[in-house]
């Protein structure tokens, strides 16, 4: 075993150690569990919101999308922040109707607002599924990132193994208060090997950063541009307006935990407020794919640039210190992706019980999920990768119903909402899978403006239909 | 929350979604040694917290009384735990 595999594994087990110490004493309740006491501070509530926002993808795909597509990776900065803006307006609502309602879950807010347990069970399932493959994909980003970091692919799995036991070890003791005390430490580390990453690439290329950029413009002009093949105007309004849109109108599950557990909407506004600064770091690996286009071999694969680069320009211990700052984007994501799968199905689905009953079924669906994700990730890694293609653009048509649900009077019915769902999820696949050419228009948006259009007809067809007041609850 | 101030919140949304189409941006540029289209990125994301701030600033939210007494029970409970 070398120095920076020792250094990743003693780092994984770190990470897993901290997330245990997170536990309170508590008197087995599912509500403790998954959202706290509804009392969590300004400090606590913006190191889980930002804990969710730097994933692999941070680490890994950005680099990746820079090394090919070169200033279009700079998107992410757009739709992270046009995310705040949107989280500054409506989840001080959310955590309102939270608190008054009891929700815990996603899935919660859908059948209370909308007054209907089927709709309910249909986002959670629409949830579960969606996010199933996005839990591999930190699985397997883990294992790529130790496996690039040490040259072992064994290694790679041994740490998808670890990490993963780990992960559901933490999650399981500590809850969400487990997660938030990994989420401190996550970002420090990510902090340290984002710098670590840039100061070694400063002094690898020729004229620092800046020299960098002189020669990518000389060279390779069109990267400084959006007029490419693939990353043109188009493609980036679009993927700004779905992912803002996304992450700003609280559609994944995973993301709903921190603010109904958050002590006050003030301080999920000053979060808002002050988190998109934080993105700045996220300029660092786009940084780092554009070196990667001078450094790296043009064939690599975009995702494995960053830690490539690392190998290349830093010593092996400090490779283990960027390795284990990747891996902890892996790890308390996953533990969040995994308590928003786990609630989902044991409250919202399986409906078990009183909250003990609940928790107890909650825990053996965390057992299960990761597992199968791990499995998937290790025996079949490509098999959820075309749900993947779906997991932003599905869950984004729950938009329209979770923006019209947090009106003081819910004026939509549920069957115009399901249909609107349904009919968004059912475009998309077929635009996905059904080899329909929209050019880099993001298909997600095409099956948005359909499911509003097929709501709204719904909605009137239904009014016109009856004479029966609308549920309206006024909250 | 139906103060004109919200409007803050709008302009780097549009600074975002407009950047393919300004010239100036959309070019190969260097700002301060970084790509131009990049720079403009960094600078809104800075932007979005200013505009925020200043809708924070300006705008009164109807859930403040509530978070006051929020605060004031952790408060009045940590005295009592204090005491």
């Amino acid at each position: 075993m070398n120095t920076t595999m020792a250094i990743t594994l003693v780092g994984i087990v770190t990470i897993a150690v901290v997330g245990m110490t997170g536990r309170r004493p508590s008197r087995g309740e599912f509500g403790e569990w998954t959202v706290g006491k509804r009392k969590f501070s300004t400090f606590t509530t913006w190191f889980l919101q930002a804990g969710e926002a730097f994933t692999t993808f941070s680490f890994l795909g950005l680099a990746g999308i820079a090394f090919g597509g070169g200033v279009a990776a700079a998107f992410a900065l757009c739709y992270l922040s046009i995310n705040f803006t949107l989280q500054y307006f409506t989840t001080p609502r959310m955590r309102e109707l939270g608190r008054m309602g009891g929700y815990l879950t996603q899935a919660d807010y859908f059948t209370d607002r909308f007054r209907s347990p089927l709709l309910g069970k249909v986002v959670a399932v629409v949830g579960a599924v969606f996010l199933l493959p996005y839990l591999q994909l930190q699985i397997t980003g883990l294992g790529l990132i130790v496996q690039l970091a040490t040259g072992s692919r064994t290694g790679g799995n041994l740490s998808m193994v670890l990490a993963t036991v780990l992960t559901v070890g933490f999650v399981l003791w500590s809850g969400i208060r487990g997660i938030a005390r990994v989420a401190y430490l996550k970002d420090a580390l990510m902090i340290v090997g984002l710098v670590v990453l840039i100061v070694g690439v400063a002094l690898s290329v020729n004229g620092g950063i800046g020299g960098l950029f002189e020669t990518v413009r000389d060279s390779n002009p069109s990267l400084l541009t959006l007029h490419q093949e693939g990353y043109d105007a188009t493609f980036f309004v679009t993927a700004v307006i779905i992912s803002g849109l996304g992450g700003g109108l609280g559609t994944l599950p995973h993301l709903w935990p921190p603010v109904l557990a958050a002590g006050s909407g003030r301080a999920l506004r000053k979060n808002a407020v002050w988190l998109p600064l934080y993105q700045i770091a996220l300029g660092i690996p786009v940084i780092v794919g554009f070196a990667g286009v001078l450094l790296v071999d043009k064939g690599s694969a975009p995702n494995a640039v960053a830690l490539t680069l690392a190998g290349q320009t830093l010593p092996g211990w400090l490779v283990g210190v960027v390795a284990v700052a990747a891996a902890s984007a892996a790890m308390v994501p996953s533990a969040a992706i995994v308590v928003g799968i786990s609630s989902l199905l044991s409250r919202n689905l399986l409906s078990a019980g009183n909250e003990r009953t609940q928790l107890r079924t909650n825990h053996l669906c965390v057992i299960g999920a990761a597992s199968l994700a791990l499995v998937l990730g290790l025996t079949r890694p490509g098999l959820l990768s075309d749900l993947l293609l779906l997991t932003y653009g599905g869950l984004t048509q729950l938009a329209p119903a979770i923006v019209m649900g947090l009106a003081r009077k819910v004026r939509v019915d549920a069957v115009p909402v399901l249909l609107g769902i349904l009919t968004g999820v059912g475009v998309l696949i077929w635009l996905t899978f059904g080899s329909v050419d929209v050019g880099t228009f993001d298909t997600g948006l095409i099956a948005l403006i359909l499911n509003v259009a097929v709501t709204a007809v719904a909605q009137l067809l239904t009014r016109s239909g009856s004479t029966a007041p609308v549920p309206a609850e006024a909250n | 929350m139906r103060s004109p101030h919200v409007l803050w919140a709008v302009v780097p949304v549009v600074a975002f979604l407009s950047t393919p189409f300004l010239p100036f941006v959309n070019g190969p540029h260097l700002w301060l040694g970084i790509p131009s289209v990049l720079a403009w990125c960094l600078f809104w994301t800075a932007g979005t917290t200013v505009s925020l701030a200043l809708v924070e600033h300006f705008v009164h939210h109807a859930d403040e009384a509530e978070d006051g007494d929020d605060d004031r029970a952790a408060r009045d409970a940590y005295e009592e735990v204090a005491a």
